[in-house]
Formats: structure tokens, C-alpha cells, sequence
């Protein structure tokens, strides 16, 4: 057991206790303004089209949104290009495969990782379609790889 | 030390200094000498905000719009050509028109024609520059007024097919990049790995064009052939295909007009919307193509064909094009078309009709699918292949196919096959020996195919 | 005529040379007691103690590193202060501004290329000092924590030059940035082998914190701006306001035992009547201490005149160098196409190497481990053991030469392997994530560098060998990471063994 407490003491303890109380609750709520409620980018749902314009082996790049649309016989899926290494953009070989020119990293057709720094695959983007029967995809909500929306 | 290079030997101060004795030289008036004394060295600008334009081309090209300067050597001479009357260099700048760097104050890094300076956009050189005229004007009403070049590349892009696989506004095939655009993209969007000329926009462009494989390995774009004055026509007019912040005010009337057609639109001929859309790949249409990378390309118009085909099966096969081959869905939805635009293409199609001929083969009650795949590989893989990877000839398991294609006029083909093309007649009594049964049993089995 | 107007107008005739005696207060330092005054009755001076020991004054000892970094800070400084007055941080208008800087603003190029220079010079002076003070082991009690803050200034300056790096707003800033920002987000690539991110995520919030949005834009730039004018530059003068008070603190600069040896018989007499004011009563080790006259001189002007040598020729050789190099500036940012190959400045290329194995232990485990380990070496090295002597002493010139020797075939030949044959993902595509973070390049070379220095610290039962064998390790290791990443790495990080062999682009 320490001396015994004197009241100037406890006082002292209580002002300085209160003091960086304040201090690191300013702090956090200094911190708070840092961090963005709402992201500047444009939005990152897109319009892929009505599944009848897109039949099966169509491929399509969205430059803006930097994502690869696929339609196959029995889907439609999306894959990202941001390298899941560093975020460069990677491209497409006339073979398919996919290669990140920063570090080199290969990607199978369907986005897994063969090669290089790459942490894990090339993220699915996720495929619905609206009520109104036209497909979307949106770029901030990735998907299990393999997942498509799918005809029928 | 940095101060005296930067006030007393920079290019610009020579080339400025130049140009008071060539306007001392020059002057003839009391006035003329007075203002020749008065010229002042120091950086001259033109900032054009409506372009976002700040040109200091003017601190060395300083006679353009000086008449006197008529002879003098560059970079002090008169600008050439009526452009200058109708565009003050005060409202429109330089670089809106011969792009280069417009905030540079040294000939290399302002023109960019030296491949190590980094510039987006290098200034356009002879006959290239015209492609700016098609950034505001209607690249068919200014080819009269000082860009024939341009005019003739415009000409070109709507006759030789180009939107068989590029598509411009929404219109056009999903096979190759689109190309609304196109002219904004800078030097650093392009390898230059397979270019033997200079490493610049242009040279690119004309390289690919009279070898696109060359320049890009794997490219399935078929070479032009066109003549040299040709390609640089379709350059320049593609060139031509960039953004522009032109504010109404600035907007010149041929434009509107030219607006004014694209919503009010004189309605494109058949043969017109063949020339753009199919020319590129069906050619003429009377052969088929046997493409390198492409494959085996039917002949559209082909009479043994139209002879048995319905303007249906030509306007459905066109509209939803054939999924696994590079015949795109041309629907207002993909290619860009509209309905009546794909009928008068089947219309046009049709002028090459010389008969109409009923379709007389019946299916079988009950085909044998199992002999069917027995005949279709013993008679049909030296040229159908089984999966969809087969090029020799169209994938019949193509659903646009299975689609258009009924029973009867799959069986007559068999048959009868299809004259001027490599599809030989396989039934009894026309040069083969399957039965109607057999014929049956073969459509069955094509029924299967997916 | 009034007394007062007289000596008003006669104060008015002299007022030139009241206003300098108001500043200076003092008459021309002729006497000792004059030039202490010089130093202790001027703000700016006052910074450096009275007297000088004459060990901080020899060349060889300090190689005037330290001030040579304080001179390229103060060149960036001014220049960047001129800078901002034309930079405008907005994507639109940053890399036009940078162009009008470079083209027409009156000695705008040679501020920009002063202030490049400078940059990288700071960097390197950086370093250097580092390494001095190591191999003096000027680190040890009491300047323990002025090591620390010394290592903390380091991270700052990098900082300072990360951040530097995006206002262009060219091609090159932009995707270096973007690696840049996502090796700090890298923990990520952790929590996600972990399989915890959605409820731990370290790297997100930190890239979030940088760039205010999911990718380099205006937000990130003005951020960018913001820590590289204001935050950073705020931190770093704090700090070395306190490594320089922590140097006079901690007796000045270190110095062996044997410079603060007496020559027999002149012993600086301690007056046991006399009163030594408030430095005789602080505890510890006092500025005074061994700092009797025969071993000192005074400062002014014997130091001063050192310094504004060393000054003049660090601005003379920048000046030099900006007159004849200009900073680089490429195409405008284009966030649709990567540079390639994307390099950030020259001194993060040995991370950016070891980034090509793995993002979190190349980028964040390798550097934080070294980083920790720099602020440790004081703690866990308390050997006073050759404070002073370069290496501290022959013994040490061997270990660091052995260690030299031992990093560079260590780094070197692994390095060769990999590029030669691959690393794990390229023989076993399926391999767990967690595996390639744990046992990497950047991995393999620290845990190696760690073993080596134990054994030497069990053969030399010391250690301060320890230390320097573990020290130059890291040193060798970092300069030759570098110069691959700078000189044989190109499009795709790919190995060339020149920049002539790059395919063209």
C-alpha cells in the first residue's frame, strides 16, 4: 500500500487525470474529422447492360471503373484489374491470362495468381441484376471468386 | 550564374532579339521604326480560358499574323493559309489546333518531336494538323475549305467498314477498341515497340494501319490497303476523333449543321450502311473470306444462299449476330442499329437475289442422332470442327445459328450445298450420296451440337 | 532650443548606430569574455555552447555530416517556401504550375532543382550521420535517446520526401504514390490471410487516412501537400530542436575517453570557495564536464568559421548540381495507364525490391523490424565500450568488415536465386499466403543478419560487436537492395543489367 492519499494529492491526480482525459478525447474526435464519411470517387455502380446484349462470349473492358465483364453460357461476371498487390493496373494477354507491369504478377483467365507478389487473386466484382432487369456491377463490393450472375 | 543563363542566353531572347532586327530591317515608315524600337523582350502569352489553353508558342513565332513576314525564315514567319482570318490566334490559341506543349519555352520541349521529351501531345505535323480542323468542324463540309485530307479520311472510315468492329457514338462491332476519342490519346498510351518511324501518334496509326500485326502482335484486324494519301487520310480524320471544350460561342456553324443531320438524320441506304458496318470483314460480299485470324467469313450475298433465305432470317441473323464467331449482335442495344437500318441491309442484301426457290427437304419421322454423329464425323470434321475452336468452317453449335437455321434449310444445304462457296453438295442425286434419311439424321445430330 | 530637441536630433544622427547596439549589445569580441558573449548573448548563436571541444572541431571525427544535413534542410526550406508561392495543389492545376515553375516563373527551375537536389542530398546526409554516429558509437549512454529522436528524424525526412514525391502530379508521382499508399495499407494483405479484416483493419484505415478516398485523387493530393508543407516540416523542426538541445544536454558532441585527458599539471583548478551557479548543481553529467581550457576553444569564431565553410561548399556543390540536372517532371498523371516501370524515388527502391516478394514484409514488417531495431541499439547495447573511436576500435573494423562481406554475398546471392529460379509462389501456385509473408527475401535476409549478429556477439563476447555487425548488415544489405532497384530493374520489375536493354515502350 503507497503513502496514504492526502486530499492535495488526490486533488492534483483528479486535475491531471481530467486534463488528459479531455486531451485524448479532443484527439480522437480530431482523429474522426480525418477520416472521410463519404468517398469522393464517382459511383461505383455501372450499368452493364440488359443480359440479351450481352451474349454469351462477350468481353468487355470498363476503362473507367477498370474492370473486366465476361459473359459466358451460363453467367456474367466481373473481375477487377487493380492488382491486389500494390494497385496497378494489370493487362490482358491475347491469351487470356492477365500480368501486373509493376511487379510482374500472372493471373490465370479467371483471376487466380500463378506467379509473383500478388497476395491473393484478382477480387470478382459483383453482378446483379436491378428489378428493372438490367445487370449491374459494382466495383466496392467483391465476391467469392466464381461468383456470376447467372441466365435462367 | 542561373540568373545569366536564364536572362541573357535563353532560345527564346536570341530568337526575340532576331526578330527586332528582322522588324528594324523590315521597316519602312517613321512609325514602323518606332514600333520595331519599342519591342520589348520578354515572354508573350495567349491564355485562352474557355480552352484551358496558356500558349506561349507566340514568344519565338512572332510574325503570324505580321503580313511583312511573309519570307522570313522560321520561326518568325507569317501563319499560313486563310485559318488565321476566321480563328484570332487572341480566342482560339495555338495548341487548340497544333497541339504541342503551350507553356514551354524552348522549341524542343514546346513541339515535342524529339521522343525523349515527355509530352502527351507532340505538335502535328503536314497533312496531320487538319485533324484539328475536325475537332469543331463537319469533317465532310471543311475538306473545301482547307482539309482535304481530312475530308478524304472521313470518306474513307465510311466506305471501308471500320464499324464492323470499332464502334464511334455507340455504333458500331464490339471486336476492336472503340474510337470516340481516340485522337486524345497521347504518345504514352501507345507501344512503340514495333515502330520503325518516328515514336509518335502518328507514325503509329499509319504503321498500324498498313500492318496492324505488325504493330501489335496477335492483332486481328485486317490490313487497310489502301495508298499511302489513303492512310493518311483515315490518321488524320481518326486523329480528328478528340474531346473538345468548345463553349457554343465558339462553336462554328457547319457543326450545328452537322448536328442538326446526325438528329434529323437523312436515312443511310443499304448499301451505305454496308459500306460502314460490313464492308470490313464480308468485303464485297460475293466471296467468301478466308481470313487469317478471323476465320471463314461467309458470303452474305451470295445468291444460292439469298435464294432460300426469308428477309426474316437475314434481319434476325443480323440483329443478334452469331455469339461465337466475330459477327457481333448489331441491335440498337449492342451494334448501335436501328431496326430499319438492319432491314435496308437485308434489303440491300436481297438486290442479289436472282430466284426464290421453296425449301423441299422434309425430316424424317423418327432421326437416328447416333448414325447422324457417325455420318458428321466420317464427312463433315474435315471442315466443321466439333467444339466452338474449329475456325475452317462456321461452328454449327453457334446458337445465332441454331437460332435462324430451321431443319429444312439445314437439310438443304446438305444437300444441295451452296454454289461458290466450299460447302459441296453431299445428297443423293446432286454429286453425293447421303439419303433424305441420312440428311435427317445428320440435321439431328447438328440439333445436338452446343 | 530646447536640451530635449537637442538630444532628440542628436539621437536622430546616430540612430543607425543605437539600432545596432540595441541588436548586438556588446562591443567587438576581442576578449574570451567578449566572444562568449557572442555565442550565450545571441539567440541564434546561443545554440552551441561557449566552448568548443577541440575533438568536434577535427574534420575526421564528424565529417561535418550532421551539418551538412541541416544545410540541405535549410536550402529546402527557403526553396520550398518560394516554391508553394507559385505550386497550386489541385490535380488541374498542380502539374501546370509545376510546368509555368519550370518554364517562366524567374528562377523557378533552379528552385525546383535546388530544392530536388537537396532532397536527395538530406536523404544521403541522413544516412551518413547515422552511420557516423554508429560506427563512433556516439549512441551510447547518455545520448541513448538522442539517438532515438535522431532515428525518428530519419523516418521524418523520408516522410517528408514520400510526400514531396505526388505534387507534380506527373505519371511517375502518381503510381508511385499509388504503391506507395498501398504498402502502407499492406497489413491488409495479413488480416486477410488471417481472415480477419472485416473486423481488423489496420491498412485500410491508414490508407483511407492518407489518401481521404479509396484512390490517389484531388483529396489525396491536398493531404499529400498538407503533411509535406505543414505537418511533417512542424514535426521535424520540433524534433531537431530537441536533438540539438539533447547534444549540448548530453556534453556536446561524443568524443574518446583519451581527447579529455589533461596534460600533466595544468589542472583546470576547482576553486572549493567558488560558486559554479546553476550547472554545478544539475545532476549528472553537466555541460562543463571535461571541458577544461586546455581541451576547449572558444566558438566564436573557431566554429563558426567551420560551419559557414561547410555551408558554403554544401550550397556550392547543390548549386552546381542544379544548374546542370534538372528534376524530372513526365506526362501528366493518366490513373487509367501504370507507369512502368512504377519506381519511387531512389532510397525506397530496396523496399520496392523487396516489395516485389511480398507487400507487408518487404514494405512495412522489414522496415518497421529495422526501424524499431535502430531506436533499440542504445538499450540493449550499454557497453561504454570504444565511444569515440571510429568502429570502436580495431577489433570492430573487423567485424564490420566481415559483415560487409558476409551481407553482400547473403543479399547478392539470394538475390540471384530469385530472379534466376523464383520464389515460392512460382513452385507452388497454391501456397498459403501467410507462408510467402512469413518466409520471404525481406524475411529470410533479417532473420539471417540477426543470427549472424548473435554469433558474433558469442565469439566476441560483446555486444557493441554485436551491434555493428548487425548494423552493417542492414546498411550493406539496404545499399545493395538499392542500387538493383534503381539500376537493373525495368518494366514489369523485370532484370535487366541496363536501362539500354529495356524493351521499347
Amino acid at each position: 500500500m503507497p503513502a496514504k492519499l492526502t486530499r492535495r494529492d488526490f486533488s492534483e491526480r483528479l486535475a491531471f487525470g481530467s486534463f488528459w482525459t479531455a486531451v485524448g478525447a479532443s484527439v480522437v474526435g480530431m482523429l474522426k474529422l480525418l477520416k472521410p464519411a463519404v468517398m469522393p470517387e464517382a459511383s461505383t455502380r455501372v450499368k452493364l447492360g440488359h443480359p440479351d446484349e450481352l451474349p454469351a462470349g462477350t468481353e468487355r473492358y470498363l476503362a473507367e471503373q477498370n474492370v473486366y465483364v465476361f459473359s459466358a453460357g451460363d453467367g456474367v461476371y466481373a473481375i477487377s484489374a487493380i492488382c491486389p498487390h500494390l494497385g496497378c493496373i494489370v493487362s490482358r494477354l491475347p491469351e487470356g491470362r492477365f500480368e501486373c507491369p509493376c511487379h510482374g504478377s500472372r493471373f490465370s483467365a479467371t483471376g487466380e495468381v500463378f506467379a509473383g507478389p500478388a497476395p491473393s487473386g484478382l477480387p470478382w466484382i459483383q453482378v446483379q441484376r436491378a428489378p428493372n432487369g438490367v445487370l449491374y456491377a459494382d466495383t466496392s463490393v467483391s465476391v467469392p471468386a466464381g461468383t456470376r450472375w447467372s441466365r435462367g | 550564374m542561373a540568373a545569366a543563363r536564364e536572362n541573357y542566353f535563353t532560345e527564346w531572347r536570341s530568337y526575340q532579339r532576331q526578330y527586332r532586327e528582322l522588324l528594324l530591317a523590315k521597316a519602312e515608315t517613321e512609325a514602323e521604326v518606332k514600333s520595331a524600337r519599342g519591342f520589348g523582350i520578354e515572354i508573350r502569352q495567349i491564355v485562352v480560358s474557355d480552352l484551358g489553353a496558356v500558349d506561349r508558342c507566340v514568344t519565338c513565332h512572332l510574325g503570324l499574323d505580321d503580313p511583312r513576314m511573309t519570307d522570313a525564315p522560321q520561326p518568325f514567319r507569317t501563319h499560313s493559309g486563310p485559318a488565321l482570318a476566321h480563328h484570332e490566334m487572341e480566342r482560339f490559341g495555338c495548341t487548340g489546333c497544333h497541339l504541342g506543349q503551350g507553356r514551354a519555352t524552348s522549341a524542343r520541349e514546346a513541339h515535342g518531336w524529339d521522343a525523349e521529351a515527355f509530352w502527351e501531345h507532340s505538335v502535328l505535323p503536314d497533312p496531320f494538323h487538319q485533324a484539328s480542323c475536325g475537332v469543331c468542324h463537319d469533317p465532310e463540309a471543311i475538306g473545301s475549305r482547307g482539309a482535304p485530307v481530312l475530308a478524304e479520311g472521313f470518306g474513307l472510315f465510311r466506305t471501308e467498314g471500320c464499324l464492323g468492329c470499332h464502334k464511334l457514338g455507340g455504333r458500331g462491332g464490339p471486336l476492336g477498341p472503340a474510337l470516340d476519342e481516340i485522337g486524345d490519346r497521347g504518345r504514352h498510351s501507345y507501344s512503340f515497340a514495333h515502330i520503325e518511324g518516328d515514336k509518335q501518334v502518328w507514325s503509329w496509326h499509319v504503321e498500324h494501319l498498313v500492318s496492324p500485326e505488325t504493330v501489335i502482335p496477335g492483332s486481328k484486324m485486317p490490313e487497310v490497303g489502301l495508298d499511302e494519301s489513303g492512310v493518311h487520310g483515315l490518321v488524320t480524320y481518326l486523329l480528328s476523333l478528340r474531346s473538345s471544350n468548345l463553349t457554343e460561342r465558339m462553336t462554328p456553324r457547319d457543326r450545328y449543321e452537322q448536328r442538326y443531320q446526325v438528329w434529323h438524320t437523312r436515312p443511310l441506304s443499304g448499301e451505305e450502311l454496308y459500306r460502314q458496318f460490313c464492308f470490313a470483314c464480308h468485303e464485297e460480299g460475293t466471296e467468301t473470306v478466308l481470313h487469317d485470324t478471323l476465320g471463314t467469313i461467309p458470303s452474305v450475298r451470295n445468291h444460292d444462299l439469298l435464294a432460300v433465305v426469308s428477309r426474316e432470317f437475314l434481319v434476325e441473323s443480323i440483329h443478334d449476330g452469331r455469339p461465337t464467331t466475330f459477327m457481333p449482335a448489331w441491335a440498337s442495344a449492342a451494334g448501335g442499329l436501328e431496326d430499319g437500318e438492319i432491314g435496308r441491309i437485308a434489303d440491300y442484301l436481297l438486290e442479289s437475289r436472282r430466284e426464290i426457290r421453296e425449301l423441299e427437304f422434309v425430316m424424317s419421322a423418327a432421326p437416328d442422332v447416333a448414325n447422324g454423329e457417325r455420318i458428321f464425323n466420317a464427312e463433315c470434321t474435315d471442315c466443321h470442327a466439333l467444339t466452338r475452336d474449329g475456325v475452317e468452317a462456321p461452328w454449327l453449335g453457334d446458337p445465332g445459328f441454331q437460332a435462324t437455321y430451321s431443319d429444312a434449310l439445314i437439310g438443304h444445304t446438305i444437300q444441295y450445298g451452296r454454289e461458290d462457296t466450299l460447302m459441296i453438295p453431299y445428297g443423293v442425286g446432286y454429286d453425293g450420296d447421303l439419303t433424305d434419311a441420312e440428311v435427317s439424321d445428320l440435321v439431328a445430330f447438328i440439333r445436338t451440337m452446343r | 532650443m530646447s536640451q530635449a530637441f537637442k538630444r532628440f536630433l542628436g539621437d536622430v544622427k546616430r540612430l543607425p548606430k543605437i539600432f545596432v547596439e540595441s541588436v548586438r549589445r556588446r562591443g567587438a569580441a576581442t576578449s574570451d569574455r567578449g566572444r562568449s558573449q557572442a555565442v550565450f548573448s545571441n539567440l541564434f548563436l546561443h545554440i552551441h555552447s561557449v566552448k568548443t571541444h577541440k575533438n568536434s572541431l577535427k574534420p575526421s571525427y564528424t565529417l561535418g555530416l550532421g551539418l551538412l544535413t541541416t544545410a540541405c534542410l535549410a536550402v529546402l526550406t527557403v526553396t520550398g517556401i518560394l516554391l508553394m508561392v507559385y505550386y497550386k495543389p489541385t490535380p488541374e492545376l498542380a502539374y501546370a504550375s509545376i510546368k509555368d515553375i519550370h518554364f517562366v516563373v524567374p528562377t523557378g527551375r533552379m528552385m525546383r532543382n535546388l530544392h530536388r537536389w537537396a532532397a536527395h542530398g538530406m536523404v544521403i546526409m541522413v544516412f551518413l550521420h547515422m552511420a557516423r554516429v554508429f560506427y563512433t558509437a556516439s549512441y551510447q549512454k547518455p545520448r541513448e535517446f538522442n539517438w532515438f529522436v535522431g532515428v525518428a528524424l530519419l523516418a521524418l525526412t523520408l516522410a517528408l520526401s514520400f510526400t514531396g514525391y505526388l505534387l507534380p502530379w506527373d505519371q511517375l508521382a502518381y503510381w508511385a504514390t499509388t504503391i506507395g499508399v498501398n504498402i502502407a495499407s499492406s497489413p491488409r494483405e495479413l488480416t486477410d490471410a488471417v481472415g480477419i479484416t472485416q473486423y481488423f483493419d489496420p491498412g485500410g484505415a491508414i490508407k483511407q487516412l492518407l489518401l481521404g478516398a479509396n484512390t490517389v485523387g484531388a483529396e489525396a493530393l491536398i493531404r499529400f501537400h498538407l503533411l509535406h508543407v505543414m505537418v511533417l516540416p512542424l514535426m521535424l523542426f520540433t524534433l531537431i530542436g530537441v536533438h540539438f538541445w539533447r547534444i549540448r544536454k548530453d556534453g556536446g558532441l561524443s568524443r574518446p575517453a583519451s581527447a579529455d585527458d589533461v596534460p600533466e599539471g595544468e589542472f583546470f583548478a576547482r576553486d572549493a570557495t567558488k560558486t559554479y551557479g546553476l550547472m554545478a548543481i544539475v545532476r549528472g553529467r553537466t555541460p562543463a564536464v571535461g571541458r577544461s581550457p586546455e581541451n576547449t576553444v572558444n566558438s566564436w569564431p573557431r566554429l563558426f568559421v567551420a560551419e559557414m565553410a561547410v555551408l558554403m561548399a554544401a550550397i556550392a556543390i547543390l548549386l552546381i548540381l542544379s544548374l546542370t540536372l534538372d528534376a524530372p517532371l513526365k506526362e501528366p498523371a493518366n490513373p487509367a495507364i501504370p507507369e512502368n516501370p512504377a519506381k519511387a524515388p531512389w532510397y525506397f527502391l530496396g523496399l520496392q525490391e523487396l516489395v516485389a516478394y511480398s507487400g507487408f514484409m518487404g514494405g512495412i514488417g522489414v522496415p518497421m523490424i529495422t526501424l524499431i531495431g535502430l531506436m533499440l541499439i542504445p538499450y540493449l547495447d550499454r557497453e561504454q565500450r570504444g565511444v569515440g573511436i571510429w568502429f570502436s576500435g580495431p577489433e570492430g573494423k573487423r567485424v564490420a568488415l566481415w559483415s560487409a562481406i558476409y551481407s553482400s554475398v547473403l543479399v547478392v546471392g539470394l538475390l540471384a536465386f530469385v530472379i534466376k529460379f523464383g520464389w515460392l509462389r512460382e513452385w507452388y501456385p497454391d501456397i498459403s499466403q501467410l507462408v510467402i509473408v512469413l518466409v520471404n527475401p525481406g524475411s529470410v535476409y533479417a532473420v539471417l543478419f540477426a543470427a549472424w549478429s548473435l554469433w558474433i556477439m558469442r565469439r566476441y563476447d560483446s555486444t557493441r560487436m554485436a551491434a555493428i555487425a548487425l548494423f552493417t548488415c542492414f546498411l550493406v544489405g539496404y545499399i545493395i537492395l538499392t542500387y538493383v532497384g534503381t539500376v537493373h530493374r525495368g518494366p514489369n520489375w523485370d532484370f535487366y543489367w541496363s536501362q539500354s536493354h529495356w524493351p521499347v515502350h
